[in-house]
């Protein structure tokens, strides 16, 4: 309930008004002011993607594409390390990889980078075998793949051969010899060692033979082998080069080999690989004592393809003697 | 279509014009000034009108308008910092009318004088909500979203500001 001068004085206020022409003015001016002025346009109205993609396509097709790639940015880079049994497998094998591929721009860039492939399929397959999961799918799946490596690879060094040099070519050549047969011989290893664990728990006894992968990976060293370049007639110079090359790394290798055999943080290694390991340097050795005798019988072609076979074990002992990343 | 928002625009001007004149006034003390800033809330109204934006409560809308575009006034009038004004609590607030200027200006009767000193001498945080619930007759959630607090709140300064307004004035009001 009000006060009656209280009520008078609320009256008195309510009749504080504005007069009927002070109305009109501002209700013009309102009228006016709103058809003159058009609203105020955002300063990044310009910028805005709709008006900017509507007036050059050219920029839609560039930005849109981009937003995709930036947003998938994460899904790619959780491929990056998956495994056949991923559903993320075939973007990385299908997609990443191979636009990795492309923006290689150098022959021997492309050539190492189809090895590097190769190596990763086989460890990948050991992943696999050492957690029982390398059944007859993925290793059609990682074979058919490592086939195609081998295929590309071999491309590729056919080019580095004019575009670089044949030395870079044998390089890398040995290099991929050294790793298939080094992983090819890790992979048999562990699926034996697994074999027994996977027969007690599926109570499946019989043999399991197939092991493709290993077999596919001996296959393509031997295919790229037989792309390795053939030294010219009486150059005896880049033999005997590469023979003092390849005796000192086998020296290094044997100097080194009982300490990479032995280290502290190997206690659970293999002993199959350690006994593989020496095995490989004996004949990494003989190739090269066979090279030798070659040389004297005046076959220079087949004393050099004998070097390269020696430097190709003598690597592949590295591998499985002192690559941490590569047996584990 | 927008002649339905014009006409739609032009009720609510003939309804509240005045009201927002006389809010703008009772603020500001100047009456040129006040027709300006009057001007300039329901031009924000038709604008919202024509971008077809939702208002649901028109007073509301003008009076938040209203009380915005005031307490600007008084920042470019008296040249003070957001900042300045914040620390010496003006900036909700109704300022005290200026005697020299009031009397030209609000053409209000001694009762309606009476009254507008009275509402000028309550706490600050009083004043507001007591003019817009006596004068105007807003309610208190539509007072709480022109000043943006609860409605809770708005009941809280209300009762504190009639019992405040009862002991400096005199008057015999109660809360209903």
């Amino acid at each position: 309930m009000k006060d009656k001068k209280l009520e008078i004085g609320i009256n008195e206020i309510k009749r504080v008004s504005m007069t009927d022409s002070e109305k009109n003015d501002v209700y013009r001016n309102i009228m006016s002011f709103s058809a003159r002025v058009k609203s105020v346009q955002s300063p990044w109205f310009a910028f805005s993607f709709s008006i900017v993609s509507s007036r050059s396509r050219l920029v839609y097709y560039i930005v849109v594409p981009l937003i995709i790639i930036l947003s998938s940015g994460s899904v790619v880079f959780a491929s990056q390390d998956s495994l056949p049994d991923s559903i993320l497998y075939p973007l990385k094998v299908k997609i990443v990889e191979p636009i990795k591929g492309v923006l290689s721009f150098s022959q021997k860039s492309k050539a190492i980078h189809e090895s590097g492939l190769a190596k990763k399929r086989l460890l990948e397959a050991e992943t696999l075998a050492k957690g029982g999961k390398l059944d007859v799918k993925n290793e059609k799946k990682i074979s058919t793949l490592l086939t195609t490596h081998t295929i590309s690879l071999n491309n590729a060094l056919d080019k580095v051969n004019t575009s670089e040099s044949p030395e870079v070519a044998d390089e890398i050549s040995t290099n991929f010899r050294a790793e298939m047969n080094a992983h090819a011989k890790v992979l048999d290893i562990i699926i034996k060692r697994e074999e027994p664990k996977k027969d007690i728990e599926t109570g499946d006894n019989s043999k399991n033979d197939n092991v493709k992968i290993s077999n596919t990976a001996r296959i393509s060293a031997e295919k790229i082998k037989k792309t390795s370049n053939k030294i010219e007639k009486n150059n005896f110079k880049k033999y005997k080069e590469k023979k003092e090359e390849i005796k000192s790394l086998i020296e290094t290798t044997d100097k080194n080999i009982d300490l990479n055999l032995n280290r502290e943080d190997e206690d659970e290694r293999e002993p199959r690989v350690v006994s593989n390991t020496y095995e490989t340097i004996d004949q990494a050795k003989a190739s090269l004592d066979n090279a030798d005798i070659k040389d004297l019988a005046g076959d220079l072609e087949e004393a050099y393809s004998s070097l390269l076979d020696s430097e190709s074990l003598i690597k592949e002992a590295n591998i499985l003697s002192g690559g941490k990343g590569d047996n584990d | 279509m927008k002649v339905d928002k014009k006409s739609t625009f032009e009720a609510i001007y003939k309804s509240e014009s005045n009201a927002i004149f006389r809010f703008c006034l009772l603020r500001v003390s100047n009456r040129e000034q006040s027709l300006d800033i009057t001007q300039e809330t329901f031009l924000r109204l038709w604008q919202s009108l024509l971008a077809d934006k939702d208002i649901l409560n028109s007073r509301a809308f003008l009076f938040t308008v209203a009380r915005r575009l005031v307490i600007d006034w008084y920042r470019k009038k008296k040249n003070l910092s957001l900042d300045k004004m914040m620390l010496e609590g003006k900036e909700s607030g109704y300022d005290v009318v200026d005697e020299k200027t009031t009397d030209s200006s609000v053409s209000a009767q001694s009762e309606g004088r009476y009254l507008i000193d009275k509402i000028n001498e309550l706490e600050e945080s009083y004043r507001e909500p007591l003019y817009l619930r006596f004068v105007e007759d807003l309610s208190p959630p539509e007072i709480s979203k022109i000043l943006g607090i609860s409605a809770n709140a708005v009941s809280v300064r209300l009762n504190r500001g009639i019992k405040e307004l009862r002991e400096i004035s005199g008057y015999n009001i109660d809360l209903n």
